[in-house]
């Protein structure tokens, strides 16, 4: 299955990228995928974020079972 | 009930059918007070006064300084070296005299949080600093109140309503702190957007005010000035975690709010004078995590550049047996890298610049 995931803020910096697709066997957990991209981008370990499956905040224990958009969203500082 | 004058003055927003008389009524017999007079401060306290909000209190204890023209719009050229709270009472003085101003040109701690808070309808939170913003939410949710949070990372801006009516609370969104994240003064910030997340913040409180509209509670907006969109993301209260954090007035009182946020300066530090000795003695390595474009540059043979963002690539690189001193421009970034050196990967002989490059002598 192909999900869609989008980068916001400062971890879009961290992956070079707002956005990608991503070809993964489902289900898969959110812990999961944090470990998939933190892997991948150890910067993005340091970091802290929540994750949004199809624009609704999950914990990390939460499922993806279908082809979802999933959105990585750190909190901003400046004001 | 309303002056003809003041009739007179809100009879374009007296037109529209959702705010009305008894709308207006509502808008100025409310109260709200402003955390920060800041690049989001600014444009929340011109429309909060414009609208005819009845009394407003402003918080700030920093004072205005050039670099800050650019975005925090009620100031100009003639207030640099004022305190912003003053500052920017006297211009919404000057735009609204119906509005009653309560001027407090300090640092908003857990003590001036309890006082102040119970006196107003609705809290905005216009501030720099997790610290801060931990604080406000656990004294709105102590308090019962409602707060308006609004923040901005150079061209994306966030935006949400929290602790209204028993909503989720910045906790429920955000249950800790960062590590790290960069602010204004490090990264830069488009003014205009300030500008954009400020006026959204107001809306949201008019809104409340006069009971219009959908409100952002347990929803947050997630702007994006390049792309010209908003997506925006719902969340639920967490009671668990709202349950854990909710503290009575001492224990409130007690707890260690730059602590929690890591806003600690780390004790591995080093002067500038220490470290005029060192590199004089060329006895130590230095890791510049400043990005690219930041000035100036240190002339010394033994420097590794690597942006915070990747100091995780820089480890491998540290020498074991030399002293490395980390640099950055203010003595933020680095102070929490080295902490990370540390604590992640066990560097025994790493220390942080005081003050950053910007203390240091070239």
């Amino acid at each position: 299955m192909i999900i869609t995931l989008k980068y916001f803020g400062q971890l879009a910096e961290i992956l070079h990228k707002q956005q990608e697709e991503m070809q993964i066997e489902l289900p898969l957990s959110i812990s999961a995928l944090r470990k998939i991209k933190e892997t991948e981008h150890p910067s993005l370990a340091k970091s802290d974020y929540r994750i949004a499956v199809d624009q609704v905040l999950v914990d990390d224990d939460f499922e993806i079972n279908t082809a979802a958009e999933i959105a990585f969203l750190p909190p901003f500082a400046g004001g | 009930m309303l002056t003809a004058k003041e009739k007179y003055r809100y009879d374009r927003q007296i037109k529209l059918d959702s705010i009305g008389l008894s709308g207006q009524q509502k808008i100025t017999q409310s109260s709200v007070l402003v955390i920060g007079a800041g690049g989001l401060g600014c444009p929340v306290l011109l429309y909060l006064a414009a609208a005819g909000i009845g009394k407003i209190g402003i918080v700030d204890f920093d004072t205005v300084n050039e670099t800050n023209l650019h975005r925090q719009i009620l100031f100009n050229q003639n207030d640099i070296g004022n305190n912003k709270a003053f500052a920017a009472a006297e211009k919404i003085k000057a735009l609204n005299s119906f509005v009653e101003i309560e001027i407090l040109p300090k640092k908003l701690d857990q003590e001036l949080a309890l006082k102040l808070i119970p006196q107003y309808d609705i809290v905005v939170d216009a501030t720099d600093n997790f610290t801060t913003r931990y604080l406000i939410n656990d004294a709105c949710v102590l308090l019962n109140k409602p707060f308006v949070y609004g923040s901005v990372y150079k061209t994306e801006g966030q935006v949400s309503v929290f602790n209204y009516h028993n909503g989720p609370t910045y906790r429920c969104l955000f249950p800790k702190p960062p590590a790290f994240a960069a602010s204004c003064e490090e990264v830069g910030v488009m003014g205009v957007l300030c500008g954009i997340i400020g006026a959204k913040q107001t809306n949201e409180v008019l809104k409340m005010i006069t009971g219009n509209g959908d409100i952002l509670s347990g929803k947050l907006e997630m702007y994006d000035s390049m792309k010209a969109s908003s997506n925006i993301f719902s969340f639920e209260r967490n009671a668990k975690i709202v349950a854990d954090n909710l503290r009575n007035e001492t224990d409130f009182l007690n707890f260690d709010y730059a602590l929690f946020c890591g806003e600690q300066e780390t004790t591995y530090s080093v002067t500038p004078e220490q470290f005029r000795t060192w590199i004089n003695d060329q006895t130590v390595q230095i890791l510049d995590i400043r990005q690219e474009w930041e000035d100036p540059k240190l002339d010394y043979p033994q420097i590794i550049a690597m942006p915070f963002q990747e100091i995780e690539n820089a480890a491998p690189l540290l020498s074991r047996d030399q002293k490395i001193v980390v640099v950055c421009q203010y003595g933020t970034r680095s102070s929490v890298a080295v902490d990370y050196l540390r604590g992640k990967h066990q560097f025994s002989n790493v220390f942080h610049l005081k003050g950053g490059l910007q203390q240091y002598a070239f």
